[in-house]
């Protein structure tokens, strides 16, 4: 049998066992729109920590942490940095989400923040931007999934046939499952992720270079700017300070507010089953050690490799490493689940979102229970083929608008802490913080890109920094001149 | 203006506020200023450039930190034989 198509089983084998166990874990759910979007919350800490640990490592951690390992070095390790702090928010603020959800029926991150703040504009603005945040980035995950299909099988399958297999698959299983198939088949993807990347991390630097330490020597030697702090920037010339530090910084503040990542905290069965995905989360993030290991490895043995990217992939099917194709099978499954459990948490979020914030805050009460499911699992697929679409236009560049986004939906951090530690903050208060952030972020962010304001002048700080800056000048302005919410109401959150 | 002032909720305890500050320096010791001068390539630990150990130290410490903290809420839980003190 040929190598590729040994590969190409093996892959089809993991695509069989991912829809198998999606399909299978939605007969638990109730048939309620709490049922699809929560899990009628009743998901237990295996499941939570891997939607967690999974949905956080996409197509990104796998295929693009090895690709700043081996392209710039020390830059990567921002990547570990807010991974160590980034999910500790959830201990403090996610219980109270939690108890609020349950007692007021929340599935969605904005409507806790329309309650609290008495506001249809908030949700309203949050469902707009979550939905376009969301896209470019589901669209880099089908491109992730496309791209590993077509190099393991050597060109045979095309990259627009290898994303339409994988998300098929996710497609189905979102659609039949809500989020107890995307758990259920993070749990397995993630469980898959886990053994390859410590497996490959640890094989390809003692094959390439005799070991993880020699390997080290050897970069220490030739390239020493790479090891040192902070790296090296997109250009090939160090990095500045500013740069990687805001990288870690709006990373840190954006992961635990992300609205996909935040609406599953309502999936939590108790406090208890939080607090502990959020203790135990760190050891998901120790799975990035060796990826990194990964990207190293390639740095003297596969010089020039283009775009950075592809090492991965590059080392893995090389004739130099002679990896079975078993092996490479494995890889290829490991890369897609990547992709797919990140891919999967976007869609299901994305339907939600669209129906629950945006719809409902148009037209409340239009749509019972029923309907509310019926049209969340119709818009899991508009976007789903919208962002598959996307997909097939050629160097449409979606990293910038997924930057891009990652400026804004840092802004919601300050919102999340004020709604449970400041009595003061009002409705206008929060709701021009939130637009002032945003604006400062997305109009710097372009300013930047056109040449109108050096980087210099920003001391390479990301333009959501300066936004969280003005969000929280204006918000405190603001509401000290506008009228207080109810303190009775706002009592229900803060002494909650 | 301002509203009178309240008691604290019951969940806000020096030790919750301890382990709040230990994040917000973990956070700091992880960039600049702090990180630099720790982001060498010696001394070499566990095969490791520094700079990359460094940072896994921190992975663990907040891992350690939190555990431990959860384990304190859990006995004190056990202690005050209030389920719900730990729970808010």
């Amino acid at each position: 049998m040929p190598a590729w198509l040994i590969v190409f089983l093996v892959t089809i084998g993991y695509l069989l066992a991912s829809l198998a166990i999606g399909l299978a874990s939605g007969r638990h759910a109730s048939d309620s729109t709490e049922g699809y979007v929560a899990g009628d919350r009743s998901l237990n800490f295996l499941v939570l920590y891997f939607i967690m640990g999974a949905s956080v490592f996409s197509a990104f951690a796998f295929l693009g942490g090895p690709g700043w390992a081996y392209s710039r070095g020390a830059a990567a390790f921002y990547i570990l940095a807010y991974a160590s702090v980034g999910l500790v928010p959830w201990y403090f603020f996610g219980p109270r989400v939690a108890a609020l959800g349950r007692r007021f029926g929340y599935v969605t991150q904005a409507e806790l923040f329309a309650h609290r703040f008495d506001s249809r504009a908030i949700p309203a603005i949050l469902a707009v931007l979550s939905v376009f945040a969301f896209v470019p980035y589901l669209v880099i995950q089908m491109k992730g999934a496309g791209y590993v299909f077509n190099v393991v099988t050597e060109g045979r399958v095309p990259q627009w046939a290898g994303s339409a297999i994988a998300y098929g698959v996710v497609l189905i299983y979102v659609f039949r499952s809500g989020v107890l198939g995307v758990g259920w088949t993070n749990t397995f993807q993630g469980m898959f992720m886990m053994v390859l990347a410590w497996g490959l991390g640890l094989y390809l630097p003692a094959k390439l270079h005799g070991g993880v330490g020699p390997m080290f020597d050897a970069i220490a030697a030739g390239l020493p700017d790479m090891l040192r702090g902070p790296g090296l920037g997109a250009d090939g010339q160090p990095w500045s300070w500013g740069a990687y530090s805001s990288a870690v910084a709006i990373s840190a503040f954006g992961f635990s507010v992300w609205p996909h990542y935040f609406m599953k905290i309502y999936t939590a069965r108790d406090v208890d089953t939080l607090k502990r995905t959020v203790v135990y989360y760190p050891t998901f993030a120790l799975f990035l050690v060796p990826i990194l290991f990964i990207g190293f490895s390639g740095v003297l043995a596969f010089p020039g490799v283009e775009p950075a990217d592809a090492i991965l992939p590059t080392i893995v099917t090389s004739a130099q490493i002679g990896l079975p194709p078993l092996i490479v099978g494995l890889f290829c499954a490991g890369a897609l689940a990547a992709s797919m459990s990140t891919g999967d948490a976007l869609l299901h979020a994305a339907g939600s979102v669209a129906v629950r914030d945006f719809w409902g805050n148009l037209r409340p009460g239009a749509l019972d229970d029923a309907a509310q499911r019926r049209w969340i699992r119709h818009m899991v697929i508009l976007v789903g083929a919208v962002s598959y679409g996307l997909a097939l236009i050629p160097g449409l560049s979606l990293v910038e608008l997924l930057l891009l986004s990652y400026g804004f939906i840092a802004q919601l951090f300050p919102l999340t802490v004020v709604t449970f530690l400041w009595r003061g903050v009002t409705r206008a208060g929060a709701l021009w913080g939130l637009v002032t952030g945003g604006g400062i972020a997305f109009f710097l962010d372009l300013a930047l890109r056109f040449d109108l304001v050096s980087a210099a002048a920003t001391a390479g700080v990301h333009p959501g920094i300066y936004g969280m800056v003005g969000n929280v000048i204006v918000m405190i302005a603001v509401s000290r001149h506008t009228a207080r919410l109810a303190p009775a109401h706002v009592a229900e959150f803060i002494d909650s | 203006m301002d509203e009178p002032r309240r008691a604290p909720p019951p969940d806000r305890n020096p030790v919750a506020v301890a382990v709040a500050a230990f994040y917000v320096l973990l956070f700091a010791a992880l960039v600049w200023p702090v990180y630099p001068w720790f982001a060498t390539i010696e001394p070499r630990v566990l095969a490791m450039p520094f700079s990359l150990f460094y940072v896994v130290v921190g992975l663990l410490f907040s891992f350690f930190v939190l555990f431990g903290y959860y384990l304190w809420e859990r006995k004190r839980e056990t202690v005050d034989g209030d389920p719900n003190s730990a729970s808010r």
